[in-house]
């Protein structure tokens, strides 16, 4: 009887500890993910004309995939159907906002946020 | 046989047998935790390393060649990691920009020559660039600062001043203030104007220009004194260190002839550091004019 109830424990133990091991394991691997993972916006070009745009220049600087997933300008989403990118690394890609009637002097705050939560993010003036 | 007959002391092993597994169990969590974070902490290292090379990438843009048909310019990498740059973003003053794919490795302590790259540009454009690096890092020549293609033969004097012969580093106005500024190379006859000039201090530490004895005579080419028309510095002037300003002279003390009089221009500056009370004076290079 005591060696069954024992067995019983242990293997209730085993699958406490493999669950336990499992959910730990993909953390682990999802913040190494994001830790492998960066990008920098490079160059922003506030354009004239009709409309006036604005460019956003993103590098992968990181040594994984990325996914950009947001676009933001002063806390706005630019975000539209065609998103998100995927970003190979070392490799760069051109945003366009249209239609953004930017004005010269003005300080924008530009965020481009990826799919496992990283940002890059600076401050441009036309 | 003897002992599994003896019933008393078995469950002792039992027991035994279970507290061990448990115990190995819980080595093996902790032996597996161990490791996985002892991995994650490899990828946060390599992360780091990453970033410190991001951070101590050090390029400077020097030399930018003036007079010429594509961007010709000098990258020196005076950081401690190597730098791959990749990208050129070009716009001109009128805002028309480019952006330009490039591939050159610079090492560390090393300079580079980028030539023949960008835009095709004429001799009057005047533009900005930044160059970008694989790691993200952006440089370029300076901030705010338009670069001209345009030739000016004062540069390179080996002078405490520099007149750099832009066509409008030299300017004339007919009214006082509000001034009309325009090129003074050929002056309206018979006009008695007011006069600047744009002066590039060479010095590392700012210099004061002073008034009234930094003056301009104009000194018509028939070399007769009583033929000499003076402009004064209007007020002392301190000119930062390593850049350039316009100084502004008085109204001519008497009027141009008629047109067609060539005058040479001597430009006489008296100067003091701004921490120093010891007065030097130099010359630009001669200016000549004529009126029209």
């Amino acid at each position: 009887m005591a060696i069954v109830m024992g067995g019983v424990m242990i293997a209730w133990a085993m699958g406490l500890i493999g669950s336990y091991q499992g959910g730990t394991q993909v953390q682990y691997m999802l913040m190494g993910e994001k830790m492998q993972e960066a990008i920098v916006i490079e160059n922003v070009w506030f354009q004239t004309g009709t409309p006036k745009k604005i460019t956003v220049f993103v590098r992968n600087v990181g040594v994984r995939e990325a996914k950009l997933a947001s676009l933001y300008v002063d806390g706005t989403s630019y975000t539209n159907a065609s998103w998100p990118y995927t970003l190979p690394v070392g490799s760069a890609i051109v945003l366009q906002i249209t239609d953004f009637n930017w004005a010269y002097g003005s300080s924008y705050l530009i965020v481009v946020a990826t799919a496992r939560g990283n940002q890059a993010r600076g401050e441009w003036t036309p | 046989m003897n002992l599994l007959k003896k019933r008393r002391g078995v469950s002792g092993i039992i027991s035994g047998v279970f507290l061990v597994a448990v115990a190995v169990m819980v080595f093996n969590v902790l032996a597996w935790q161990f490791f996985q974070y002892d991995a994650y902490r490899q990828i946060v290292l390599e992360q780091d390393q990453r970033e410190w090379e991001r951070f101590n990438e050090r390029l400077a843009v020097l030399e930018i060649v003036a007079g010429v048909q594509y961007l010709n310019f000098t990258v020196r990498n005076y950081g401690s990691v190597s730098s791959h740059i990749v990208t050129l973003y070009f716009e001109f003053i009128n805002g028309t920009k480019s952006v330009h794919t490039l591939n050159v490795w610079i090492s560390p302590g090393t300079t580079k020559r980028i030539v023949n790259v960008g835009p095709k540009l004429t001799t009057t454009d005047k533009y900005d660039f930044m160059i970008a690096t694989e790691r993200g890092n952006t440089f370029r020549p300076s901030e705010g600062q338009y670069v001209s293609n345009e030739i000016r033969p004062g540069q390179g004097q080996a002078m405490p001043f520099i007149f750099g012969f832009g066509y409008s580093d030299f300017q004339y106005s007919l009214s006082g203030p509000p001034y009309n500024w325009l090129p003074a190379w050929r002056p309206q006859a018979g006009s008695q104007p007011y006069f600047r000039i744009f002066l590039n201090n060479t010095y590392s530490q700012g210099v004061i220009v002073l008034a009234p004895d930094t003056r301009m005579a104009f000194v018509l080419d028939d070399f007769q004194s009583s033929n000499k028309r003076m402009s004064y510095l209007i007020s002392s002037t301190t000119v930062p260190a390593n850049s350039g300003l316009y100084l502004y002279f008085t109204q001519l003390d008497k009027s141009f002839g008629g047109a067609g009089s060539h005058y040479y221009v001597f430009v006489e500056i008296f100067y003091k550091f701004v921490d120093s009370s010891e007065i030097y004076g130099t010359t630009v290079g001669v200016l000549a004019v004529y009126t029209i």
